[in-house]
């Protein structure tokens, strides 16, 4: 168990590298520096020479590379350009929401999909099951931004019922704890459940078929045969083995959650990493979108070294092999 | 229904619609645009186009002749023409509403799908071609480059892409071809995986050992003796490529990056409408339904060709 985990660790420390060293070139060669998005009229050209200069802006690339990659190294992240303070207390400000969202999501997303899966292989090839697999279909095909437009002008706009965006109302600073706790669930409801919507269509049409795979199987004959009732068969003898699959396709899948979530923070102006990286990137901010992206990266692929430990843990099979 | 009846719903949604975009607009003239009285009109609106003397447009849902001379009303706002000055009326039926400027909608959703669309086709084709030299140089380049290479895999698959692509966005100015080759180089990696393993499973078959015996070159190999073979698995794997990268697409231009923004995209249709969206629904609701219409028949073609080539239950 722990030398698998090692394992991946030695792969996955690289693949970070990689990453990071992409985005420090995509930033580099994209025109335009810190310096020169200042816009201000007694900035003459001279002090903005020195303002690149007292950024290190004028250095050779490669100097600024090894530079950063070195201070980043012993955990430092350096200064962000934009808020004149550390990346870190940046970052720190950006992620909760962020994780919040992506995580409501992710649960909404998990707990449909399987609920809808169960439900839908109960009867293979029953009302409930063809519903279920036209609405994934359909929910398959739409843009998340696109459901979320929908649900704007369905709950907030038309009903009413619901906030239109932002994380917290205007006048949440008057509010009791338990008011802003209350704000902010009703503020999160539309973007996680746009979010968490086009997952579980996912989820949902994958472990249907995993599940009617594992019906199928000889031991779930065997475990007829003992008598045992049919949803004892279901939830315990074929979810088993039908989550495997489930769960490397949610380590896979931990990009699109992350990536998804930047795009409904932009439709609802969540105040996350994905608008921090906007900014950023806008602000050719370079010490923070690094930091952004290493943070992202690692987050990713920490979710994937999970995935894959789970899946160890549910398969004695992989322990074995690898 | 048979796996050949869905294929063919499926087909007939996508082709249908990718006909209606490449040829729509050159059949459907459309109102000219009236930003003026034009703005906003709601579906289903029938508006009359006034052409004046000097040539310019005036387009609005209501037109009356009273003794000041003709009066257009639209979008809050009126405005009196002197009918001397009329040299044309046209009626127009606005099926799909206006946008803010005055536009047609169906027009603007038609010329928009065949930009969506061709991007999506063009980066589809760089992903194969990618896909497919990095899956067969994996498979018969040695346990080195194996390695090498699907570890490159891995990392593009374990990245949040769309990051990038955010970064790209901000960073570079749009562009259709940085679109094509952002998405084309980020969308191979599921090309070299089938590829790989198509070829791995290839390279045994006798009637490739009877090439190489034969003294036939690798490239030769690769040409006329795996990528025919690949061509099943590929196009099987492509149809349901293709819709994800409408929706990558979309969603890369509905975040701005893409195309200028004078170019209408699907994407970009529905970022306008939702701006709009308190006064006009229908801008974002359109589009919308245009990609996921499109995905949807894909999903349908690559679920019925991969049960064709997989006949189990």
């Amino acid at each position: 168990m722990a030398r698998i985990a090692i394992r991946r660790l030695a792969t996955l420390v690289p693949l970070v590298w990689l990453v990071v060293t992409l985005t420090f070139l995509v930033v580099k060669l994209a025109p335009g520096s810190y310096a020169d998005t200042l816009d201000h009229p007694r900035l003459t050209p001279e002090a903005r020479e020195a303002l690149r200069a007292s950024y290190g802006l004028d250095r050779p690339l490669g100097e600024q590379y090894l530079r950063w990659l070195s201070a980043a190294a012993t955990g430092d992240l350096g200064g962000s350009y934009l808020y004149k303070e550390p990346v870190s207390r940046v970052i720190g400000r950006a992620l909760p929401p962020t994780v919040l969202l992506a995580g409501t999501a992710l649960l909404l997303d998990l707990v449909l999909g399987l609920l809808l899966a169960m439900t839908a292989a109960r009867r293979p090839y029953g009302w409930v099951d063809r519903l279920t697999g036209v609405l994934g279909l359909g929910i398959y095909g739409m843009p998340s931004f696109w459901i979320a437009g929908l649900l704007v002008l369905v709950f907030a706009l038309g009903l009413g019922w619901l906030p239109v965006s932002h994380m917290h109302s205007v006048d949440a600073g008057q509010l009791s704890a338990q008011g802003r706790l209350l704000d902010l669930l009703r503020h999160l409801v539309l973007p996680a459940a746009s979010l968490g919507l086009v997952g579980a269509a996912a989820t949902a049409r994958l472990l249907r078929s995993t599940l009617l795979e594992a019906r199928a199987s000889r031991f779930v004959l065997a475990a007829r045969a003992r008598g045992l009732s049919r949803s004892r068969i279901l939830w315990v003898h074929s979810l088993r083995p039908a989550l495997l699959p489930a769960i490397t396709a949610l380590g896979l899948s931990l990009p699109m959650v992350v990536s998804g979530s930047v795009v409904i923070e932009s439709v609802f102006s969540w105040p996350g990493m994905g608008m921090a990286l906007w900014r950023a990137a806008e602000a050719r901010d370079v010490p923070l979108v690094m930091g952004l992206t290493l943070v992202g990266a690692a987050a990713v692929i920490v979710g994937n070294l999970v995935a894959d430990l789970l899946y160890a843990v549910a398969d004695p099979r992989a322990r074995e092999e690898r | 229904m048979t796996t050949a009846t869905r294929i063919r719903i499926g087909a007939v949604a996508v082709a249908g619609l990718a006909a209606a975009c490449i040829l729509g607009p050159l059949a459907v003239p459309g109102p000219p645009a009236d930003p003026v009285l034009g703005a906003l009109q709601p579906p289903l609106t029938t508006v009359t186009a006034l052409e004046l003397d000097d040539g310019t447009v005036v387009v609005a849902p209501r037109v009356e002749a009273t003794r000041d001379g003709l009066v257009a009303t639209g979008a809050g706002r009126r405005r009196i023409v002197d009918p001397a000055r009329v040299t044309a009326t046209t009626r127009h039926r606005l099926c799909l509403g206006s946008d803010r400027f005055g536009r047609d909608v169906l027009r603007e959703l038609l010329v928009g799908g065949r930009i969506s669309l061709a991007i999506a086709a063009f980066s589809l084709v760089l992903a194969v071609v990618i896909g497919g030299a990095v899956g067969i140089a994996a498979a018969t380049g040695g346990r080195v480059v194996d390695a090498v290479l699907m570890r490159c895999v891995d990392a593009f698959l374990a990245f949040p892409l769309l990051f990038l692509m955010i970064l790209a966005a901000a960073l570079l100015r749009p562009d259709p071809l940085l679109l094509v080759v952002l998405l084309g180089c980020t969308s191979w990696m599921g090309v070299a995986r089938l590829v790989r393993g198509q070829v791995l499973s290839l390279r045994s078959r006798p009637f490739v050992a009877a090439a190489r015996v034969s003294g036939s070159r690798w490239h030769r190999i690769a040409i006329w003796h795996y990528a025919p073979n690949l061509v099943g698995p590929v196009s099987q794997d492509t149809a349901l490529r293709m819709g994800d990268l409408v929706l990558a697409e979309a969603t890369l231009s509905y975040l701005g990056l893409g195309v200028p923004p004078s170019v209408p995209t699907w994407g970009s249709m529905v970022a306008q409408g939702h701006r709009a969206l308190p006064d006009g629904w229908w801008l974002a609701v359109f589009p919308g339904a245009a990609i996921a219409l499109v995905v949807i028949g894909l999903a349908v073609i690559g679920d019925s060709l991969q049960r064709l080539g997989d006949p189990e239950p």
